[in-house]
């Protein structure tokens, strides 16, 4: 059965699709991928790089023909990027003048006999300019199936209930939000994260793992839905971290390089939305972040907005850390994230996390002592509404839908999300907002909100061990802490509190991926932890340096 | 298997969830009491401003709910809430239980008062009060004060309370102790200060 649901999946995904699972399993395969990217006019059909456990260079130029073979006039539009990518020096940072050893034409459908005969005769015209015999070969729906299989589904979990879940996932529309919590169960089990795993077969397992989740997103990538693609591909790599770091297995050899796959993935999702924004207008259009029935759209667009300026906040500086994919991307990113952001757009503390990305990206693009007190506004708006009398602001587990169907739940005749859940005098956010103003040095304004922050119940939930913070639920093994503070506290007492690091429970190869741990808290808003944000904070609150 | 509609029963048993949640919310003494669910986690921990901590974990309340085959035939929506309410008054009354043994455990000695086998009158009430921390609105007046337990039967309240009008000396007790908390409730107030 499993079987035939990849190749199923197999004859329906886009090349964009397959291109993720194909690089998920040269991995699983040793092979290190120093190049992937997806179409780009400037990339000539240089779609993966990748060394060999041998050393030699791989260039592979991706097809996507789901279901049908790839036919001569076909061939015809992609024979000259192929003559590059088998001629041609890469001119990728390490290796700019190297020639791949070997070229791959992939395609997850057939090859037609006529473009058989064609790639022998382009490869006896490469043999006579003096490149090695049969340069150019092919990988075909076959060999991809059989590498599904063999590196993905014989790992994956076999329950009926597994089964089911993943039939679930690939029933999506594709157009909703990821099902986290079921994908959570899929991964989990895939990596047997209850059980001790030993580091070959984990790294069998993460392989297996990879190519679960580029077939899950199938409805998802279908529908070019780009963020739940981001969620889920983000959700396997901090799933790899925190298996690693649960059996103690050295994350470097045996997780980095699928994690760093899926972070090519998903820059380059983040780089598909910034490009469907610059398509839907310009900076001055209003409305350009609006998303299917207009008419529903009252209560989703501001913090859909929110959160995208988050995303691209999460862009930007990881573009400006290690290069700009698309260079005309950086206008677009700076023209869309406004200077400040329009009256109530926190719809919940689960907004905390969007909003501390924005005010530290106009931090660091244009300093100025108003983004800290726009922070103080922030803090005194939600003690307010945390001490007053009704609609208080609900906890991060809590998404926009959950906050939309609550407050609509008669009209729209479905079960209220909250079910009784009460927000009144707790917070899970506040303590990280005081932090941010403390380590600004907003005293007076600290003066001024202190007594309200004394009155609130600080909420933390802390992981009995570090990975488990990487998942989307802890399950049990965690505590939930109430912190009150003192009435009276010594300011210097205050910043030597806020000024810790921390972020002691936290996996540590995510602490090193600190952009990846970013995203994480904006796709997870409960994952912004008072220890986490503690420790982010020191990476993104700051102005841009001189350096840079 | 026989025909059956699980899409339909699926609402229903919602419905009958709701209905016990509700209700139980409904009769027990504590329902003022804010619910808060935790997504995560097995334990609980509170980190006072003192740095005294206190620490719980989950409890599990479960009650049977029985239906006999015999019973089904003639079942009706009314019959079966009444079901459900017989194990609503079930649950209310081990959460009540819980509540005041996880209560009695976990108040300081600091703060309780062994009545010694007096009953509750106006003089107890104001020793029971005086050792309690009372908060105030902005507006001068107590916050509201809950109160739990046989002993606080609506009779006895309303006994206390003719004990208080018959007895001036008493009622100036319980003034000048109230008058004392709001003092100590300004101070708090006024000490929620962030300093140096």
């Amino acid at each position: 059965m499993l079987e035939r649901l990849i190749e199923n999946w197999l004859d329906n995904a886009g090349e964009r699709s397959y291109q993720r699972c194909f690089c998920q399993m040269l991995v699983g395969q040793g092979y290190r991928v120093i190049h992937n990217t997806e179409h780009t006019p400037l990339e000539h059909g240089k779609d993966v790089i990748a060394v060999a456990p041998d050393g030699r260079v791989i260039g592979y130029q991706l097809k996507g023909n789901p279901g049908r073979s790839l036919t001569p006039s076909q061939f015809g539009e992609i024979r000259g990027q192929l003559e590059q990518l088998a001629t041609y020096a890469l001119g990728i940072p390490g290796y700019e003048k190297a020639i791949p050893d070997e070229c791959y034409l992939v395609t997850n459908g057939e090859i037609d006999e006529a473009v058989s005969i064609e790639i022998q005769r382009l490869n006896a015209g490469l043999e006579a300019r003096g490149h090695s015999p049969e340069k150019i070969k092919t990988i075909t729906r076959g060999t991809l199936l059989e590498w599904a299989n063999s590196l993905g589904l014989s790992l994956w979990p076999s329950e009926m209930k597994d089964f089911g879940n993943l039939i679930k996932i690939l029933n999506c529309q594709g157009d909703e939000t990821f099902p986290a919590d079921i994908f959570d169960s899929l991964l989990q089990h895939t990596l047997q994260m209850q059980e001790s795993v030993k580091a070959p077969e984990l790294r069998r397992r993460i392989t297996s793992a990879g190519v679960m989740t580029a077939m899950a997103l199938h409805s998802f990538s279908a529908r070019k839905n780009y963020f739940a693609e981001i969620t889920a591909w983000s959700m396997f790599s901090s799933y790899v971290i925190s298996a690693c770091e649960k059996n103690g297995v050295d994350y470097n050899k045996n997780g980095a390089e699928a994690v760093q796959t899926a972070r090519q993935a998903i820059y380059s999702l983040l780089g598909h939305i910034c490009s469907e924004i610059a398509e839907k207008g310009s900076p001055v259009d209003r409305g350009r972040l609006a998303e299917g029935d207009p008419f529903s759209e009252f209560a989703f667009y501001r913090p859909r907005a929110l959160l995208i300026y988050a995303l691209m906040v999460v862009y930007w500086v990881w573009s400006e850390a290690e290069g700009w994919g698309d260079p005309e991307h950086k206008n677009v990113v700076e023209g869309l994230i406004p200077e400040h952001l329009p009256p109530q757009s926190i719809w919940g503390e689960g907004a905390i996390p969007h909003l501390l990305a924005f005010i530290w990206y106009r931090k660091r693009i244009s300093p100025s002592p108003v983004h800290d007190e726009f922070t103080g506004l922030v803090l005194r708006d939600i003690q307010r509404n945390k001490l007053g009398p009704a609609n208080h602001l609900p906890s991060p587990y809590y998404t926009i839908e959950d906050v939309v169907r609550h407050n609509n739940s008669h009209l729209l005749g479905c079960e209220d999300p909250f079910g009784g859940d009460g927000f009144e005098g707790t917070s899970y956010v506040c303590e990280s907002i005081m932090m941010c103003l403390v380590r600004a040095g907003q005293k007076e304004v600290c003066q001024e909100l202190w007594p309200s922050f004394t009155r609130i119940n600080h909420e933390r939930v802390i992981p009995d061990e570090p990975w488990r913070f990487g998942l989307f639920r802890t399950g049990e093994e965690a505590s939930n802490e109430t912190k009150i503070y003192p009435r009276t506290m010594e300011w210097k007492d205050l910043q030597s509190l806020m000024n810790e690091a921390e972020g002691i429970d936290l996996p540590e190869a995510l602490k090193a991926d600190y952009v990846l741990l970013l995203l994480f808290m904006v796709i997870f808003p409960f994952r912004a932890s008072f220890s986490a944000v503690k420790y982010i904070h020191k990476k993104f609150d700051r102005p841009i340096s001189k350096e840079e | 298997m026989l025909p059956d509609f699980p899409e339909t029963k699926r609402l229903f048993s919602r419905v009958f969830q709701t209905y016990m949640r509700q209700k139980i919310r409904q009769i027990s003494p504590y329902s003022a009491i804010q619910t808060r669910f935790l997504h995560e986690g097995r334990s609980m921990k509170v980190v006072r401003a003192d740095q005294t901590e206190s620490a719980s974990n989950m409890v599990q309340l479960s009650s049977a709910l029985e239906i006999r085959m015999d019973e089904i035939e003639d079942l009706t929506l009314k019959k079966v809430l009444e079901k459900h309410d017989a194990l609503i008054i079930d649950i209310a009354q081990k959460q009540t239980h819980f509540i005041r043994e996880r209560m009695g455990s976990e108040i300081p000695d600091s703060q309780s008062v062994d009545a010694k086998g007096r009953k509750l009158d106006a003089s107890l009430l104001i020793e029971v009060f005086e050792k309690m921390q009372i908060e105030f609105n902005p507006d001068g007046t107590p916050q509201e004060i809950h109160v739990d337990g046989p002993l606080f039967a609506p009779e006895m309240l309303s006994a206390i309370e003719e004990e208080f009008e018959r007895s001036p000396e008493l009622k100036k007790r319980w003034d000048d102790m109230m008058e004392k908390k709001k003092e100590d409730w300004h101070a708090r107030e006024a000490d929620r200060k962030l300093v140096g």
